[in-house]
């Protein structure tokens, strides 16, 4: 530890509020920088890359088109409900609300089409699991709910 | 509301988590009840999973028992027989109750993950949750359903 004068509480204090005035002053022109991301971002987003990747898995091989649509539906409702809910608890609109997932392609190879979807779905499945417990209780429901889907159609599809 | 997650299960639960947990105890009462009268109606290539999924609910059964008296509360009692929705005289009519019975379970298990903070509570309560739902698209299967699976298994 220091020695040496240090400047009194006060004038910390005093400094601070003139430091986030000087802040405020700058950030007038844009939104507050938001403390942290919604942790449901991230599902949003494997949401529908899910979709997309499924969208695509249907197209190029129709003998796995039944399965994979069904996934593609149930995963943009979980991308809707995810992103109601990111919305309701933040109203202001985020960059990753309005996301859109990049373009997936399909193996032209249908087993590894297959398992490119299944581990998809195992990784979503796991993404979802591992929030659950640190969750709000409504909140850990939805996303239990989304986890308990993945696995079902991972019984589908493995 | 109480902080989302506590870093260790609580010895005496919130009575409305125990509520949760007693539901969802006499639902798993009713699947293995209903299990039980469904295998007379059903192929013996459905015997494997009938047996297994017998053997998972009986052991939650038991789990969600002990976890009730570590907490303080007297687990409730399997009744000697509960209603089916539906007559269950075919294997679609067995198979259909058995789709029932694991979307109830969901539904109960759902319920608990929203009314407890307990970690070791709501682990128990989205494992229980993942295998009803996985089980039902199972049955689903088996019957020869069209949708096998729903987006938000539990869902109110």
């Amino acid at each position: 530890m220091s020695r040496q004068p240090r400047p009194t509480r006060r004038q910390v204090l005093a400094g601070s509020v003139l430091c986030s005035a000087g802040l405020a002053g700058a950030c007038t022109s844009g939104p507050p920088e938001p403390l942290a991301p919604d942790p449901l971002h991230a599902l949003v987003s494997t949401a529908l890359a899910d979709a997309a990747l499924a969208d695509a898995v249907a197209a190029a091989h129709p003998p796995l088109a039944p399965a994979a649509n069904a996934l593609a539906a149930d995963r943009r409702a979980h991308a809707d409900a995810l992103r109601a809910e990111v919305l309701r608890a933040t109203p202001a609109p985020s960059p990753s609300s309005s996301a859109t997932a990049s373009a997936t392609g399909a193996s032209p190879d249908r087993a590894t089409a297959a398992a490119a979807l299944a581990e998809a779905t195992m990784a979503a499945q796991a993404q979802a699991t591992g929030l659950v417990t640190a969750l709000p209780r409504y909140r850990a429901g939805l996303v239990a709910s989304v986890a308990a889907c993945c696995a079902s159609h991972l019984a589908v599809l493995g | 509301m109480t902080s989302p997650a506590s870093p260790a299960p609580s010895p005496a639960a919130e009575p409305d988590t125990i509520d949760a947990v007693q539901r969802a105890l006499t639902t798993e009462h009713a699947v293995v009840w209903a299990l039980q009268l469904v295998t007379a109606f059903l192929p013996a290539d459905l015997g494997a999973p009938l047996a297994e999924a017998t053997t998972t609910h009986r052991a939650r059964r038991d789990t969600v028992g002990r976890l009730l008296r570590d907490r303080g509360a007297v687990p409730v009692t399997q009744e000697p027989a509960y209603t089916s929705p539906n007559p269950v005289t075919d294997q679609a009519s067995a198979l259909a109750l058995l789709v029932t019975a694991e979307s109830d379970a969901a539904a109960v298990w759902r319920s608990v993950v929203e009314r407890t903070d307990d970690t070791a509570v709501r682990a128990l309560a989205l494992d229980s949750l993942v295998d009803a739902a996985v089980r039902a698209t199972r049955w689903r299967r088996a019957a020869g359903a069209g949708r096998l699976t729903v987006p938000f298994p539990g869902a109110p």
